[in-house]
């Protein structure tokens, strides 16, 4: 019998038209995600094989939920269909086992489900082949690589999430229960991922992540390149109990409901469940027994009393909202969506109740993060809510066969349809609400009084909700022209995907004008959805570029929506062409005037919108960029050394319009040569769209002026007297922001919180490289060594100055106050404007700004150094922290380097929609709203680190390791500057804060640096040779080996060292220093048995693979426990793309071959020390150092106290990717 | 009151001809339309009820094309389909009142008037506030009927309404709509002769989508007297007997002998008696007429 039922079931599922409609669109999707992954062509290929294991898992990986989404249509359907067409009344009466109905209906849709997915596959290894791939990135088919993605992952997903979704239906025999029930699910599954979250709990949520991503990534997240390109999934460990632990889950489900599951006429325990919900209706509806008026009751004359009918518009109107609020009403008191508010609701509260988190701290309950936090996801559910009810309200009437009662009334369809419509929007609104009240809600609980409601409304009603409605309009269009509205859901689904791809496509199949908004649905300004929002800046002018695309969506939705009103189904016609012509029919009069009306609107505002996006500056595209840039760089290639008279002196003028997000401003060079040569041409490089002009105090014509793609002017000026060695020319320049219009607003200016910095002023030599940058192309020219003579002539961060005098008078609008580098010498007013003339002590490195907002003060002395933080008012709460860590990084560097070369230091806060992060200017630290100033580090559960106070002490730094110390352009500079900020800000947290946070810090660091070298595409330089764009070597790396370094050498030795490099190097104004110069301080001091350090931790890349195979404790006679310790330490340098060496460059190895697991393990010669050590708790029963020299290891330690924790390299000095079988605790 | 139907076709994709240029004329009173299942009553009367197109003709009530102006028939129209379905979870009160709306009554307290006079007449009164979706097959047909008087209809379209209904919820509900048709039109297809001859002041006989015979009751049945003649007959003996004369129908008694109604100008032959003519007789001699 099950294999009749089986078939029976396979059977129709071939016949349906929707099941190869979905394969059709996976297939078309995964091909489109295939092809979007992709690598450049051969050149700038990165190593990355496109369809190795770990790729294939995330490419495949995406479509999860759409998989999940998909299942209730399939497997939710299968038992569904008997229930509807009351098939169960016949089918429950034959003689069949339930066992073989359940099982065939089950397994026939699993069966359907997996043949749809499986086309996942196929469309990923048919987008290998596509022109625009590198054929070298691809592998080609492999089936272990894809069975065990689909064996592993893909299937046992489809079982557990089809499985709830088969039950859900089962039980309720309610087939939107089971769409309701997977979004559920999903959210479900995003709480568990807040509460449990990768990085606090790695194993629980290995375990609890379903789709089983998170159990990959904790064995894979370290993994190089070499491992990522040749490895399969692993399939051990916590991998194999997530899937045995979900498939148990499934299991069981399903287990209860066969259990449960009887061939009865009435959904009996499903209505048991469903009544937990009649709670809220105290009186039971429905009707037991027979209406018990006697049959033969005369009937009296009928006589119905006479009323009005009132067919005018108004009476329509209100019509409309009448049947509006009847499916509004239907819609929330159905369970499942009370289950779905419940669930959203709880989401909301755990996404945002962590905030914004960075490292271990979270931000300030702020409206804007209770905001931001949950409507990037929850936009989806939205979405998905608002796809899957448009289709449910449109095919209501037809669903419970009342749409001939209904079609027959002489209400007119627009009533019909806009009462639907509007009811989907009532739905967004409830769950925007959802928001607000989790928002606010969070904000009291943890003591944040300052609720501003007036946000929260004009974020998610005044900005947000028109997303959604133009979403909505979209589902009106394709639910009303499929009949199928599981199939419509779905086709809904993929539309916003499907409308990006088209974007990400189109260029790459030679259609660059799909990039424009104008084609993508509900899109433009290039995002998807939401803007961003600051304290200071607001939406920072945003407002109406975003506005003009929602508008033009909405028009364009409005057709859609004419669309769907001529083919609403009105009675019932027999075949689609007959809905054509009644759709022919409708379309005249007022219908045709209004399509046409809007039409044209739509057409003009498209119109308008693709001439604002390229004309009038003109557009290029993300590609034609990238073309012009290399086409700019070949051409000017032979400028890349030419010599650039240098900038000494700088004079701005600067007057900012806040409230205009406005700027004109106006500046002064003195250039002198400072070569040995005549200078007669001048290279030229200054930012595009800022209107600049300017002229040289000579004679000098133009041999060639470009503007490169809308990014930057490229100018080469010849003088007509060359300029002298040691000459002086002064050089003028006028810069004005562009003239704005409601589409193209000034983002230089903000109304509060304006941070502008000086690559807004002309530069001098080759410097396209910057370019690269800005839009995001591989940085691949590479900086020379720093053992190249020519190189170090120049600075890391200018080319065309070495040191300079600043000066500038800065105005803004009265209420707000203006800064730049240097000491105040006036400060006025004149026609409502104020004016500040700022001027530096001694010269500074060509390094300035240009800042303003209406800021509260605070004010503070270091010694005879006045400090000031500017913040926003209402953002005071880490600001004693920030002045904390001004005296503190001071006081450091100045007591074990060089003295600070200002007599003032300002922290001053920046509109975030400017950026998040801090800098480090000559005596002003601008730093954005997000970057410190609304950190939750008053918060009496924080433990966490304290990086307001970090951060300052960082910036700080940058006045010696930037300012003082200047590296030369070569590789390493960044260690100079940023590696040794960092060293500042962990001996001054470790002097303040204590070890324990150092050590946390610490541990922070090393794993995000393990985590980012896995994703270095290129080869992971040394750090004395790290590439400025490598910020996980300088950064993390740094930190961990130069506080590893001090843990070594002692603090005291190491500050010496750097102490007497900073003297010699400070202000240096040629011959700039380099890493290797550096170095020879720290070899210096370091004694002859710790000099392997030099090489291991700074001139290659050296890991280490430690483990404890043992350890035993023994408790003594006198009260003191004995510890047996059994290890095992293997050294080996990491080279290109992570291979391993385990040999020297003499070709000297060591090995051990462990008899035990018969497995030989090599290493590196040793000589090294290793830091052992024993703890009881926070209580360091032994720490030291020991000498290895071989791999296998035994030692015995004798302590105090019963110890809770022993460790080989305890607190993670060294680099080794698998940490945890470092220690092993008691 | 007139309806007034000219050369209706209606083919459907799959070539079935449900309405075959029909042409019917309908006044005032009930009018029954019988025809086997198959007939095209239901395509007729669906489409009347401005529910399908037709392929060609057109259909007039008293003055309103109803193929250009469905919305003035609307208004003026009740109509009962064959099957029908509620929104679950919803009371008979609520329903109407979400019908009566869209049918067009503003104000709240008409709407509420009128409901309570559609129930008391339905006999659902005192059920108005269960559940429709948990009504019995009869209470479920009078709330059809309820929600039809809504507008105070005058043509009204009642598709095959008394199949399923038991003696006595099926006696009540032709007796509403007896009351009803006295003063307006009153279009009603079935295929139980019987609730023609109670009901009906005219009725048309259809099959194959073409009226077969379109006549009173009354007339049909005098048309036909002193034609109908009746024999019981031995079951072994049916095929001869078919075979000789023009058997109109058949039936079984208790003893397993049969009942045969013949159709002849003239007594058939020995042991045939005449027989008070039925409707069926008519039905059955128009459908073998075909």
């Amino acid at each position: 019998m099950f294999s009749t039922i089986y078939k029976y079931e396979l059977k129709h599922w071939v016949k349906q038209p929707a099941i190869y409609i979905y394969a059709i669109f996976f297939l078309l999707f995964s091909w489109a995600a295939g092809t979007g992954n992709s690598e450049p062509p051969e050149a700038s290929w990165s190593g990355r094989m496109l369809d190795s294991s770990i790729e294939l898992f995330k490419t495949i990986g995406f479509f999860d939920t759409f998989i999940a989404l998909l299942l209730p249509a399939i497997l939710g359907l299968t038992i569904y269909r008997d229930y509807r067409s009351n098939m169960h009344q016949i089918l429950y009466a034959y003689p069949f086992e339930k066992r073989d109905y359940l099982f065939a209906k089950y397994l026939s849709g699993l069966t359907a489900s997996f043949g749809v997915v499986s086309m996942i596959g196929l469309g990923v290894y048919i987008s290998s082949f596509m022109s625009w791939i590198n054929p070298e990135s691809v592998f080609g088919f492999n089936l272990r690589r894809y069975g065990q993605i689909f064996g592993v992952f893909v299937l046992p997903n489809i079982l557990l999430v089809g499985t709830i979704v088969f039950v859900v239906v089962g039980v309720t025999r309610n087939i939107y229960a089971g769409f309701i029930a997977v979004i559920i699910w999903v959210l479900l599954r995003e709480s568990l991922g807040n509460i449990f979250s990768p990085m606090d709990y790695p194993t629980i949520s290995a375990i609890l992540d379903s789709s089983g991503k998170n159990s990959i990534d904790f064995y894979t997240n370290y993994w190089t390149v070499a491992e990522r390109n040749a490895n399969l999934l692993p399939l051990h460990g916590l991998v194999l109990w997530n899937r045995v632990f979900w498939m148990v889950i499934a299991a069981v489900i399903f287990t209860s409901f066969y259990r449960k599951f009887s061939f009865s006429q009435n959904a009996d325990f499903g209505l048991r469940l469903v009544t937990l919900f009649q709670i809220f209706k105290p009186k039971t509806n429905s009707l037991k027994g027979n209406d018990k008026l006697s049959p033969n009751r005369k009937i009296q004359k009928i006589n119905l009393s006479e009323v009005s009918f009132d067919f005018s518009l108004f009476q329509q109107l209100k019509t409309t909202w009448y049947l509006t609020k009847a499916d509004f009403k239907y819609i929330v008191k159905h369970p499942p969506f009370v289950l779905l508010i419940i669930a959203g609701f709880f989401t909301v509260i755990f996404m945002v109740s962590k905030g914004m988190m960075r490292w271990d701290t979270s931000s300030l309950p702020l409206t804007r993060i209770m905001l931001d936090l949950p409507l990037s996801m929850f936009s989806a559910v939205i979405n998905i809510v608002t796809f899957l009810y448009a289709g449910l309200l449109i095919n209501r009437g037809r669903m419970a066969f009342s749409n001939q009662l209904i079609d027959i009334t002489p209400t007119p369809n627009w009533v019909l349809f806009f009462s639907k419509f509007i009811a989907i929007i009532l739905i967004q609104i409830t769950l925007l609400s959802l928001i607000m009240f989790g928002g606010i809600l969070t904000q009291f609980f943890k003591g944040y009084y300052e609720f501003e409601i007036g946000q929260y409304i004009i974020e998610l009603f005044g900005v947000n909700l028109i997303h959604f409605i133009i979403w909505a309009m979209l589902a009106m269009l394709i639910q009303s022209l499929f009949t199928n509205p599981y199939l419509g859901f779905f086709i809904c689904l993929l539309a916003p995907v499907g409308f990006i791809g088209l974007a990400d496509l189109g260029p790459k199949m030679g259609l660059p004008l799909l990039e424009s908004g104008i084609f993508r649905y509900n899109q433009g300004l290039g995002s998807m959805f939401g803007l961003p929002y600051s304290d200071l800046d607001g939406y920072g002018g945003l407002l109406s570029p975003y506005f003009a695309y929602k508008f033009y969506w909405f028009l364009g939705g409005s057709l859609l929506m004419g669309g769907a009103m001529t083919l609403w189904i009105r009675g019932l016609p027999h075949s689609f062409s007959e809905r054509l012509s009644i759709a022919k029919s409708r379309f005249s009069g007022k219908l045709a005037l209004a399509f046409s009306l809007f039409l044209i609107s739509f057409l003009g505002m498209g119109f308008t919108l693709y001439y604002q996006e390229t004309i009038p500056r003109e557009y290029y595209s993300h590609q034609e960029k990238m073309d012009l840039l290399v086409a700019a760089e070949k051409k000017y290639k032979r400028y890349q050394n030419i010599i650039s008279p240098h900038i000494v002196s700088v004079k701005m003028n600067m007057d900012l319009y806040p409230k205009e997000r406005h700027f004109d401003g106006s500046g002064k060079y003195i250039l002198v040569n400072h070569s040995e040569e005549i200078i007669d041409t001048i290279v030229l490089n200054y930012k595009s769209q800022l209107n600049q002009t300017y002229d040289f105090e000579c004679e000098y014509e133009f041999v060639s002026q470009e503007e490169i793609g809308n990014m930057a002017h490229f100018d080469i000026v010849k003088l007509k007297e060359g300029l002298k060695p040691n000459d002086t020319l002064k050089m003028t320049f006028q810069m004005k922001s562009m003239p704005q219009n409601w589409f193209h607003i000034n983002n230089r200016v903000k109304y509060n919180g304006t941070y502008i910095n000086d690559e807004i002023c002309p530069r001098f030599g080759y410097w396209l490289g910057y370019l690269r940058e800005e839009i995001g192309m591989n940085y691949d020219i590479k900086m020379p060594h720093p053992t190249d003579t020519l190189a170090i002539k120049e600075l890391e961060l200018r080319k065309d100055s070495k040191m300079i005098d600043f000066e500038a008078i800065v105005s803004t609008s009265d209420d707000q106050i203006a800064i730049s580098p240097g000491a105040l010498l006036r400060e006025w007013a004149e026609k409502n404007r104020r004016y500040f003339h700022y001027k530096t002590e001694t010269k500074i490195s060509h390094s300035f700004l240009f800042m303003s907002g209406e800021f509260d003060v605070a004010k503070d002395k270091w010694r005879n150094i006045d400090l000031e933080v500017y913040y926003r008012k209402g953002h005071e709460y880490n600001v004693q922290r920030m002045m904390d860590g001004m005296k503190a990084g001071l006081e450091f560097c100045n007591d074990n380097f060089s003295p600070y070369q200002f007599n003032q230091l300002k922290i001053v806060e920046f509109a975030q929609t400017g950026g998040v992060s801090a800098h480090g200017f000559p005596g002003v630290l601008p730093s954005g709203e997000g970057a410190g100033f609304t950190a939750d580090l008053d918060g009496h559960k924080h433990e966490g680190v304290d990086w307001a106070f970090g951060t300052a002490v960082h910036e700080v730094a940058h006045q010696w390791w930037g300012h003082q110390v200047r590296a030369a352009s070569a590789q390493g500079s960044k260690m100079i500057a940023e590696s040794m900020a960092e060293y500042v800000n962990v001996c001054v947290k470790h002097k303040v804060k204590g070890k324990k946070e150092v050590r946390k810090y610490i541990k922070h660091e090393m794993d995000h640096y393990l985590q980012k070298r896995a994703r270095e595409w290129g080869t992971e330089q040394p750090l004395m040779y790290t590439h400025p764009d490598q910020n996980y070597i300088h950064y993390p790396k740094g930190t961990v080996t130069f506080y590893a370094l001090k843990e070594y050498l002692g603090q005291e030795k190491l500050n010496q060292a750097i102490g007497k490099f900073v003297k010699k190097v400070a202000f240096r104004e040629e011959g700039f220093t380099t890493t290797p110069e550096m170095m020879n301080y720290i070899r210096e001091a370091t004694p002859d048995s710790l000099k392997y350090i030099i090489k291991d931790w700074f001139e290659t890349v050296t890991l280490y693979d430690s483990k404890i195979v043992d350890a035993k404790i023994s408790p003594l006679k006198n009260g003191q426990f004995q510890i047996d310790l059994d290890f095992q330490v293997s050294k080996y340098r990491s080279e290109d793309k992570g291979i391993k060496v385990f040999e020297d460059e003499k070709g000297a190895s060591i090995s051990y071959h462990d008899t035990d697991k018969d497995e030989t393990i090599q290493s590196l010669p040793l000589a090294d020390y290793i830091e052992i050590g024993i703890l009881n708790g926070d209580k360091e029963l032994y720490l030291k150092k020991h000498k290895v020299t071989q791999i296998k290891n035994q030692i015995s330690l004798i302590v105090d106290e019963y110890p809770t924790e022993v460790g080989i390299d305890i607190f993670g000095l060294l680099i080794d990717v698998k940490r945890a079988d470092n220690l092993k605790k008691f | 009151m007139n309806l007034t139907i000219n050369n209706l076709t209606k083919i459907y994709k799959n070539g079935v001809k449900a309405v075959d240029n029909l042409s019917l004329e309908i006044g005032t009173g009930m009018f029954g339309l019988l025809g086997p299942n198959g007939a095209g009553k239901s395509t007729l009367m669906r489409t009347i009820a401005t529910l399908q197109s037709a392929d060609t003709g057109n259909i007039n009530f008293n003055g309103i094309n109803i193929f250009e102006d469905k919305m003035s028939l609307r208004k003026i129209l009740g109509y009962l389909p064959q099957e029908f379905g509620v929104y679950p979870k919803v009371s008979a009160l609520n329903l109407l009142d979400y019908f009566a709306t869209l049918k067009g009554i503003a104000s709240k307290k008409e709407r509420q008037k009128l409901i309570d006079e559609t129930l008391e007449i339905t006999n659902l009164y005192d059920a108005r506030k269960k559940h429709v979706s948990t009504y019995s097959g009869g209470m479920k047909q009078r709330f059809g009927i309820a929600q039809m008087l809504l507008n105070n209809p005058q043509l009204i379209i009642v598709d095959e309404p008394t199949a399923g209904l038991d003696p006595a919820e099926r006696n009540r509900f032709l007796n509403i709509l007896r009351e009803i048709g006295t003063n307006n039109t009153v279009i009603f297809s079935t295929h139980i002769v019987d609730d023609v001859k109670e009901l009906c002041t005219d009725m048309a006989i259809m099959n194959g989508g073409k009226v077969l015979k379109h006549i009173t009751p009354t007339k049909a049945t005098n048309e036909l007297r002193g034609q109908i003649w009746t024999k019981t007959i031995s079951r072994n003996n049916l095929e001869n007997t078919e075979n000789q004369f023009e058997v109109l129908s058949s039936s079984y008694n208790p003893d397993n002998s049969i009942n045969v109604r013949v159709n002849s100008k003239m007594k058939p032959s020995e042991g045939f008696s005449i027989a008070e003519v039925g409707l069926e007789d008519v039905y059955f001699l128009a459908l073998r007429g075909e």
